[in-house]
């Protein structure tokens, strides 16, 4: 399944609890989905920059088992962000919900 | 050429130097733990590296979406341009300039002493494209003054297309036509300032 657009949200979920790289942030997208989510590793980058270009998240270089990575940190302002997109999705989660119920 | 650098050209292709090199640098960082995460869970090295790969999905939309976040090498090459340091030509070069300048305001001034009867519509749109581009030459060195001037240039050009219009211009689209020249130098600069940080802005970009 590919939900467009979700994924800047999804990326700054990913980060609302420590920073993290590339890789790693795809990996937990795709854990956390079950698989689900069909989503491209090759357009998690532009994502990350677009993020980083509007302030909602900030990147500095760390070394993990010798390699040098490029870690992400979401700011304040991505979290309010993200708040705000969580509470639009639940909104439009539950209506469409409803209306396949009645379906 | 293997795998990943036929998906890397294609990822990479029209974007400026250094940002096809930003590009190759974590796209290779990303594929090397995508790899080794395959090798370890079994995965022979043909299918690990398959796997990788075809994990980053289709290079040309990759591509797409570069583009919007990363310089091109068009913008790129306008931001060398931007930044380069104003030549000092030779005095010979200066005057011939200056001369060369003032033939072309002759030659306006003359176009319009001969033809204002017939083409009224022609001076007060010189006289406000005139006034936008002579503004060009104030300080425009913060976000608010340029945003100010861009607003005052675009509302002077549509002025002058419309009043062009207005006065009997035939055919009626041709001032309209001319006002997609100054949209598409001002769409690629709006394009080079969302990508650049504003620290990195050169001085021509506020405007």
């Amino acid at each position: 399944m590919n939900l467009r657009g979700t994924l800047p949200t999804l990326i700054l979920e990913a980060l609302k609890h420590q920073p993290d790289h590339g890789y790693s942030i795809s990996q937990r997208i795709k854990e956390r989905s079950r698989g689900v989510l069909d989503f491209k590793e090759g357009t998690l980058y532009p994502a990350l920059h677009k993020l980083e270009q509007e302030g909602l998240v900030e990147s500095s270089e760390g070394v993990e088992k010798g390699r040098t990575r490029r870690y992400y940190r979401i700011t304040r302002a991505g979290r309010t962000v993200l708040a705000k997109d969580q509470a639009e999705w639940r909104k439009l989660s539950r209506a469409v919900t409803v209306i396949l119920r009645e379906a | 050429m293997n795998p990943l650098e036929t998906w890397l050209s294609g990822a990479t292709r029209g974007l400026s130097e250094e940002s096809a090199a930003q590009v190759r640098s974590e796209i290779q960082e990303h594929y090397r733990s995508a790899y080794e995460a395959a090798r370890e869970g079994g995965a022979p090295a043909e299918e690990a590296d398959r796997r990788a790969v075809a994990a980053l999905g289709g290079a040309k939309a990759a591509n797409r979406q570069y583009r919007r976040v990363l310089l091109t090498l068009q913008e790129a090459k306008l931001v060398e341009a931007m930044n380069a340091p104003p030549a000092s030509p030779s005095p010979h070069i200066k005057m011939g300039r200056w001369m060369a300048r003032l033939l072309i305001a002759e030659a306006v001034a003359g176009i319009l002493l001969v033809t204002w009867k017939t083409h009224a519509w022609l001076l007060p749109n010189l006289a406000l494209v005139g006034a936008a581009l002579a503004c060009g030459f104030l300080p425009i060195d913060t976000l608010r003054r340029g945003r100010t001037y861009r607003w005052a240039k675009w509302t002077a050009f549509i002025a002058a297309a419309g009043l062009a219009v207005w006065m009997g211009v035939k055919p009626p689209w041709m001032p309209l036509g001319f006002l997609l020249v100054p949209a598409y130098f001002d769409y690629v600069r709006a394009s080079v300032r969302r990508k650049l940080p504003i620290h990195q802005w050169p001085r021509k970009l506020y405007r």
